[in-house]
């Protein structure tokens, strides 16, 4: 038995806990990136404003885009929704009434993650502080997973916060592909820029923490088709498209029968299988292709919204 | 080595006035005398630590922003002898079956007032005189399920009654935690002596709701119990969520519930409807439902008094308990003990003078500077004016006020509260403390042994209130017999 209402209050708090996670991984593998590029490729920060989708967000309040105006936006402002502090502090807000729900431990440590965001977010924003906050908001959240995975009941609660933790990654996963892999086969780059395209690769690869478990499964370099068939298609790596489209369907199939989740899963899961990699060696391509994906991530989540969070169903 | 101090001319709970042990704290005050202030203050350090580290919180308002705090306790516990605490106990089930039968009497008859013990008008304009729930008879005939009742103590050693709590009396799962955080401060004295466990409550609780659940489920489905909290905004928050947890029941806001046209009522989740048998209430008869009662209400369901009303689920405590917890009607309790169980009270109450009758509103005119004076209907001190303690202005302005509205008025003694050695600015200084034990009643009457010992931090507070610089000891309940 779960309500609702918590049901839809643990879903949003792992989507969030993800977001943040996500977000930090990103910001720490750009970091590290650019300091290996050359003065004539542009470290395009801009760049990470499209993953995150907070453009609009942040062109309304920012005249410049540079690394400090854009890292502050992503990891220490309170009035991005997005930021890794407001995502920690949203996720927090919906675990305080879900306390008897969790495990005691977990909810101190959501605490010390929401500690640790209020206290460093801002140092965050240098880059000499950078690493060691962003690691720590990455490490605060294992700690929590490793939590809950150890210690909570399989039961509805905790299948919820798992389908939210996956819906979540699949979405930023598309994100990341969709833009730096984007940016890797556009037009518009700078003279001798492809010298790095391996390094460039490599580092898509590093924005997912994937490039170990991509050379462990390729043992070759790091070459386009090579990347996008992997961060899609590899079903055993946990911060793949493929998996996590998994890990909804499977968590969908644990709750209350609703055929209409489990149809949108399936029309993911196709959307998925559809393309050759080869065919989206093309930035058109591979934008369009995210853009379906993220389309049908979100369809299902509206449906979960719909099946499980109730609000049209209800009497009253 | 420690020193345990007391006060002249008063009760100290641990010391008698000599200096000397009572008889069940004497393993208790060996171990204090055998330790060093350094080494208690240790300990009181390391139980803070636990409790931060167990989240045991409650939340002060300051400026509409609530904080969350660490629950204060002071690790030096209050004991009481198990044959004095047999007598106490006995005491409150009795007070409790009387209380009980007069607020299920204001419902129906009202055979006390035809009786003329008790004057009809003060349930006239009684502000938690619920008239939605006149005619409405409970299961097992209780209206109170669950009481929190203050007992003090008097210099003289008597306990009394203070006050009975039986809207939403909070403070049970700090009573828990104290329990479970004394246990490692002083965990050899726990192998030493037989100390009384309070771990059962919780399991007491979930069997006297689900056993107010109606007969007709009998054999159909197990009872669905519900915790129905205001949120997280409440101050007692901490304790709805803990006490939900222990019992393994949802804890509720109000849009989880709502009631069909069959006036049943249903909890929203994610596998649609399911039927909800007995509402564990926190929050205030008025905010219960927004049908009956405070129409800008959210934090219940609209149509719970019809359901309730209609016997499909129980609310407990019922509807209008409230009746029963006022102050002027407080001072009628022994006599309602007298008459519905034709017993004398076990529990005294602190003498009461009831402003409505002509002689004892002009001996407290006369003598308002050694009285406390209450207002009927504030509760948490407000309103209250310490005669001692008041200026002339301030005690003229009180006695105008009581010459005003007599039948809204009560005054008592200045009580001289007990106290208990509590670590405080690097010695064991004695504090003012209370007790609040809790009282579960339905077929049968359950007491928790022993009780939340609150105390007042502050030298020669009386103020033992949490919100208000309060802390709180465990209490020991020590087989004497």
């Amino acid at each position: 038995m779960l309500l609702s209402r918590v049901a839809e209050r643990l879903y949003w708090a792992a989507r969030y806990l993800e977001r943040a996670e996500g977000t930090a991984r990103i910001v720490r593998e750009h970091s590290n990136v650019i300091v290996d590029l050359p003065l004539t490729v542009p470290p395009n920060w801009g760049n990470l404003l499209g993953i995150t989708g907070g453009r609009e967000g942040f062109d309304k309040r920012h005249d410049v885009a540079d690394e400090v105006s854009i890292v502050s936006f992503l990891v220490a402002d309170p009035l991005n929704h997005g930021s890794v502090y407001s995502s920690i502090g949203h996720a927090r807000e919906n675990l305080r009434t879900c306390r008897d729900i969790l495990p005691a431990q977990a909810w101190n440590a959501v605490n010390d993650l929401y500690l640790a965001s209020v206290r460093g977010a801002a140092d965050g924003i240098q880059r000499r502080y950078r690493s060691r906050f962003l690691e720590k908001v990455i490490a605060e959240h294992q700690r929590l997973l490793g939590i809950l995975t150890t210690t909570m009941s399989r039961d509805e609660a905790y299948t919820m916060m798992r389908l939210g933790r996956h819906i979540e990654r699949c979405d930023m996963v598309t994100r990341v592909l969709d833009v730096r892999a984007g940016f890797l086969l556009g037009g518009e780059r700078a003279e001798r820029a492809e010298l790095y395209d391996d390094l460039q690769w490599s580092s898509v690869l590093r924005s997912l923490s994937a490039l170990q478990m991509y050379n462990r499964r390729s043992g070759s370099g790091a070459g386009a088709v090579e990347v996008i068939r992997f961060i899609l298609g590899e079903g055993t790596f946990p911060r793949s498209v493929a998996y996590c489209l998994a890990g909804v369907q499977s968590s969908a199939r644990e709750l209350p029968p609703s055929e209409s989740v489990l149809a949108a899963c399936r029309a993911a899961l196709i959307e998925l299988s559809s393309s050759d990699p080869k065919a989206l060696l093309d930035a058109d391509a591979l934008h369009g292709k995210a853009d379906r994906l993220q389309i049908a991530i979100a369809e299902i989540s509206d449906r979960i919204a719909g099946a499980y969070f109730g609000h049209a169903a209800w009497p009253n | 080595m420690a020193d345990l101090r007391t006060l002249p001319l008063l009760w100290d709970e641990l010391v008698d006035g000599h200096g000397d042990p009572r008889p069940a704290a004497a393993a208790l005050v060996e171990r204090l005398r055998s330790l060093d202030i350094e080494e208690l203050q240790q300990r009181q350090g390391l139980a803070e630590v636990d409790i931060v580290a167990l989240g045991i919180t409650f939340t002060v308002y300051h400026d509409g922003q609530g904080t969350d705090r660490a629950w204060p306790m002071d690790i030096v516990p209050r004991v009481i002898g198990s044959s004095e605490w047999a007598r106490i106990e006995q005491g409150l089930k009795q007070r409790l079956a009387a209380l009980n039968r007069f607020i299920d009497d204001v419902y129906h008859d009202r055979r006390i007032v035809a009786d003329g013990i008790f004057p009809g008008e003060l349930l006239d304009d009684s502000v938690n005189l619920r008239r939605e729930c006149a005619g409405v008879s409970p299961k097992f005939g209780v209206w109170a399920h669950i009481c929190g009742s203050d007992l003090v103590r008097d210099a003289d050693g008597v306990v009394y009654v203070l006050e009975d709590n039986l809207r939403v009396p909070s403070g049970a799962s700090y009573l828990l935690q104290n329990r479970a955080i004394s246990k490692r401060a002083f965990a050899d004295l726990f192998e030493k002596q037989s100390i009384l466990p309070v771990d059962d409550y919780p399991d007491h609780l979930r069997r006297l709701l689900a056993s107010l659940a109606s007969d007709e489920l009998q054999g159909v489905r197990h009872p669905q119990v519900v915790l129905l909290t205001p949120g997280v905004y409440n101050s007692a928050y901490f304790e709805h969520s803990f006490l939900a947890q222990q019992m393994g029941v949802p804890l509720v806001e109000g849009a989880d519930l709502f009631v069909d046209t069959s006036d049943r009522v249903w909890m929203r989740t994610i596998d649609g409807p399911k039927p909800v048998d007995v509402i564990y209430r926190r929050i205030d008869d008025q905010f219960l439902d927004p049908e009956v009662f405070r129409k800008d209400s959210h934090l219940g369901a609209p149509g719970l008094m019809r359901a309730w009303c209609s016997g499909n689920v129980a609310i407990a405590n019922a509807p209008g308990a409230g009746v029963a917890d006022d102050k002027v009607v407080y001072a009628w309790a022994p006599d309602f003990i007298r008459y519905y169980l034709g017993e004398e009270p076990l529990l005294p109450n602190v003498p009461t003078y009831r402003c409505l009758y002509a002689d004892e509103l002009d001996y407290v005119v006369e003598h308002a500077a050694e009285l406390v004076l209450k207002p009927a209907n504030e509760s948490g001190g407000y309103g209250l004016t310490i005669g001692s303690a008041a200026t002339p202005e301030e005690l003229e302005v009180a006695v105008a006020a009581i010459k005003a509205d007599p039948r809204n008025w009560v005054a008592q003694p200045i009580l001289k509260l007990s106290t208990a050695p509590t670590l405080c600015a690097g010695e064991l200084a004695p504090r003012h403390v209370d007790l609040r034990p809790f009282v579960l009643s339905g077929h049968d009457t359950y007491v928790t042994m022993g009780g939340l010992t609150r105390v007042a931090l502050v030298d020669g507070s009386l103020v033992v209130n949490s919100s208000q610089g309060g802390g709180s000891k465990d209490t020991w309940v020590v087989e004497d017999s």
